[in-house]
């Protein structure tokens, strides 16, 4: 690795900072949706979203993979959120007028799921990153991450197609 | 409904459109512009603005015995943090080491401001500064600039294609930085005016991050080999070079300590953990200081005192990239900025002040472009004393307004540092009648100076601008005031136990000051601001001034019996409006100690110690100054 000098750092900021406003025009409704999914909420997945562009950009080119350095950020912004706010007793999913309800069907069974489950499945069957995108979000390898999912898709199909 | 049906759904989803909130987030630009004036300041420091009509010399001058005026070079301390906001244009960014007080401060040059490095005496700061000239299919043409430490007064020192990484030596008189781009880059040296420009590095490939010795007679830098980058000593002539880390690692941002026995780096990759080391200069005893698990440390800057260090990271809880400041003593890190895409550091050296200590045992220090003077014999003839006088522009119109910077005022049991300032000018006044003693009277925190001014002959007293202006003495005389007028003496007694009854004897003593409000001297009408008693809260001592008064140097006595000072009389109608006589009045004229002819003395003893009283023509009193406690009996 050769060492940064400010003729590159201020010429690749420049960049950067387009490359990632691309990279939110192609994946941030898609990491928008993920996030809901995973959290139930429509301000978590803004907030979280909005949060990690933004440090994204204070970043700027030191991260190297943006889009999973993203990912991982929204995910644990989200999880920050929504840890505080079950503490505070709102409910989980959270109903939304602006959330179809068919949609919302599928925010509640998700919501069912383990954290890690959750994670895997939003990231793999809502925002449909690969298994290997998934485990390299997560941190973990894709045999785990297939057996969160296999396990996840069962249970959202007793849940979801019981229904009708 | 099939799983998969309800997920393709939702994938259709409206979704909002947060690119808007995303550049709401990213805190980079909200930073309040530098307020009207502040061109003319050094960073943290105050204008004071003179109006001179006529000045003289009025030194409070003492020989003998008296505690010695002494004119030192303190170390260097630490002004503010100097770091550039990658993408605004013509801008750089200074922030106090406490957080405080972050500001932008706008450069006029045409593009990015890099790197900053400040001059040793931290008036000046040298910068690249990328126009991104269209010409230039390298993208970007970087120059090197130097402007004032406030921004003004860009000039651009170097023409090439690409030079930037510029850094000052630590005697003012070289800037090294980096010439080249992409793989073929060198360290090059020119004069600080830009002239002689010497290439220190000569090998093809890629060298970057000069960083001076202390004493400036070696260069750090970084090479990079083509697979992995370290750190590189040389002298500052470019001779023996020799590699001083040999790591898997990628060394980089090497920082000399103030006192030269480490050079701080960053290392990533390698065996290492990612964070901020320091080694001896030889490579000896590498440590780590700063371990973050993702770090991504871009910059390093000691302060000046080597207490902290300052960097450009990326670590803590927010991952955000931001300046920090790292405790030597403790290796704790600290967030100081507001995240941004921030690139180099430079912590702002104050040095060269000027410490002018007081006989009551104040110092007061001064910027580097002053002089102390010795004043080998004053016009009255009482002995030696001390001028501090501007010695940059002593006769240009800018000099008009004296510019104290870095004051730091420092008492046995109190240091004010630069941070107090702005000085704030109570008031600049000229006695009348062409008596010609000009004072500045200000504040300096909860402290009350005043400035006593000399100057040459000034044919036209409206003339400012020929004006020599010298400040002849700054003392403290008062904290906290009671109310106005009326500050208490530096918490010691008003009057110590004495007995001596002469003049001349007690000229050789050291006292303290008790001022009588400055700016009623301004108004020479009118005396009144002076009616009343005055109260030294040190041990009940008071003074008092009835209306009407002129102080001349026959017509006025005091006394303290009951250790109450009064005003016994006035020169004309000889009353005693205010308190009564009680004992015997043992006040003492002595026309020959009269400054210059301008200032009345009146040597006053109270309870066997002399206290001498400087009036300024027929006015009011300027100071009362307790001057012989410390004398044996003659």
């Amino acid at each position: 690795m050769r060492p940064r000098g400010v003729v590159e750092e201020v010429e690749t900021e420049q960049g950067t900072r387009e490359a990632i406003e691309r990279l939110y025009r192609e994946r941030g409704e898609s990491m928008w949706r993920a996030i809901l999914g995973y959290s139930g909420s429509r301000d978590v997945a803004s907030d979280a979203v909005a949060e990690a562009f933004a440090q994204l950009l204070r970043r700027g080119d030191a991260v190297r993979d943006p889009e999973r350095w993203a990912w991982r950020a929204a995910f644990r912004i989200a999880a920050g959120n929504l840890k505080e706010r079950r503490k505070e007793g709102a409910p989980f999913p959270e109903p939304s007028y602006e959330i179809d309800p068919a949609s919302m069907e599928l925010v509640s069974a998700i919501a069912n799921l383990s954290d890690r489950q959750r994670s895997a499945v939003v990231l793999h069957y809502i925002a449909d990153k690969p298994v290997a995108d998934v485990a390299a979000v997560l941190g973990t390898t894709t045999g785990t991450v297939k057996v969160h999912l296999s396990r996840a898709r069962r249970r959202l199909r007793e849940e979801l197609e019981e229904q009708g | 409904m099939k799983l998969d049906g309800r997920i393709e759904d939702f994938k259709r989803a409206p979704a909002p459109d947060l690119w808007p909130e995303i550049e709401r987030r990213e805190p980079l630009v909200e930073l309040t512009t530098a307020p009207a004036g502040w061109r003319r300041l050094v960073v943290v420091a105050a204008a004071l603005a003179i109006g001179v009509a006529g000045v003289t010399l009025a030194v409070h001058a003492f020989s003998g015995t008296r505690a010695a005026v002494q004119s030192t070079a303190p170390e260097p301390t630490n002004g503010v943090i100097a770091y550039a906001p990658i993408g605004k244009q013509a801008e750089f960014l200074t922030i106090n080491p406490d957080g405080s007080g972050e500001r932008s401060v706008p450069v006029p040059v045409p593009g990015f401001v890099g790197v900053p490095s400040w001059s040793p005496d931290g008036s000046r700061i040298v910068f690249a500064v990328n126009s991104f000239d269209a010409q230039s299919s390298e993208g970007g043409n970087w120059d090197i600039y130097v402007a004032n430490a406030d921004g003004t007064d860009p000039v651009r020192l170097t023409t090439d294609r690409v030079d930037h990484s510029p850094t000052w030596s630590p005697d003012g008189t070289k800037i090294a930085y980096v010439y080249g781009y992409g793989g073929d880059q060198q360290i090059r040296v020119m004069n600080a005016d830009g002239s002689g420009v010497q290439e220190l590095t000569s090998d093809h490939g890629f060298h970057s991050s000069p960083a001076w010795s202390p004493g400036g007679s070696q260069i750090a830098y970084v090479a990079f080999d083509g697979t992995n980058s370290n750190i590189y000593v040389m002298n500052s002539d470019g001779s023996d070079s020799h590699q001083v880390t040999d790591d898997p690692a990628h060394e980089d941002a090497p920082a000399w300590s103030p006192d030269g026995q480490l050079i701080a780096f960053t290392s990533e990759g390698g065996s290492r953990d990612p964070g901020v080391y320091t080694m001896s200069p030889d490579g000896s005893g590498v440590a780590e200081w700063a371990h973050d698990p993702d770090p991504a440390n871009l910059s390093i800057a000691w302060s000046p005192d080597g207490t902290e260090m300052a960097l450009v990271s990326i670590r803590g809880a927010g991952n955000d990239r931001n300046v920090y400041v790292l405790d030597v003593a403790s290796h704790d890190v600290a967030a100081i900025g507001r995240p941004g895409a921030y690139y180099g550091v430079s912590w702002q050296p104050l040095t060269g002040l000027a410490s002018y200590t007081d006989p009551s045992g104040w110092t007061i220090d001064y910027p580097s472009d002053w002089s102390v003077t010795p004043i080998a014999q004053t016009s009255d003839g009482l002995g030696s004393g001390t001028s501090i006088s501007n010695t940059d522009q002593p006769d240009a119109p800018d000099a008009v307004g004296l510019t104290i910077t870095h004051a730091i005022a420092t008492t046995p049991d109190k240091t004010m540092s630069s941070t107090a300032l702005p000085l704030s000018i109570d008031n600049f006044g000229t006695s009348p009648g062409g008596s010609n003693q000009s004072s500045l009277d200000f504040r300096l925190g909860g402290i009350r100076y005043l400035a006593t001014l000399k100057a040459g002959s000034v044919a036209n007293p409206a003339d400012i601008a020929a004006v020599r202006r010298m400040i002849a003495s700054i003392r403290p005389v008062g904290i906290a005031p009671v109310n106005p007028g009326q500050f208490a003496p530096l918490g010691q007694p008003c009057i110590a136990s004495g007995d001596r009854t002469s003049l001349d004897t007690a000229a050789a003593g050291t006292g303290y000051q008790l001022l009588v409000p400055h700016d009623s001297m301004a108004d020479a009408a009118s005396s009144d601001s002076l009616i009343g008693v005055w109260r030294c809260p040190g041990d009940g001592v008071e003074m008092a001034f009835a209306s009407g008064i002129t102080l001349t140097q026959e017509a006025n006595t005091f006394s303290d019996p009951g250790k109450a000072w009064q005003r016994l009389a006035d020169e004309d109608s000889a009353d005693t409006s205010v308190g009564t006589v009680q004992g015997q009045p043992a006040a003492l004229i002595d026309p020959a100690k009269s400054i210059g002819g301008a200032l009345g003395s009146v040597t006053v003893v109270i309870d066997g110690t002399i206290v001498w009283v400087v009036g300024t023509g027929h006015v009011a009193i300027a100071d009362l100054v307790r001057v012989a406690d410390s004398l044996q009996p003659a």
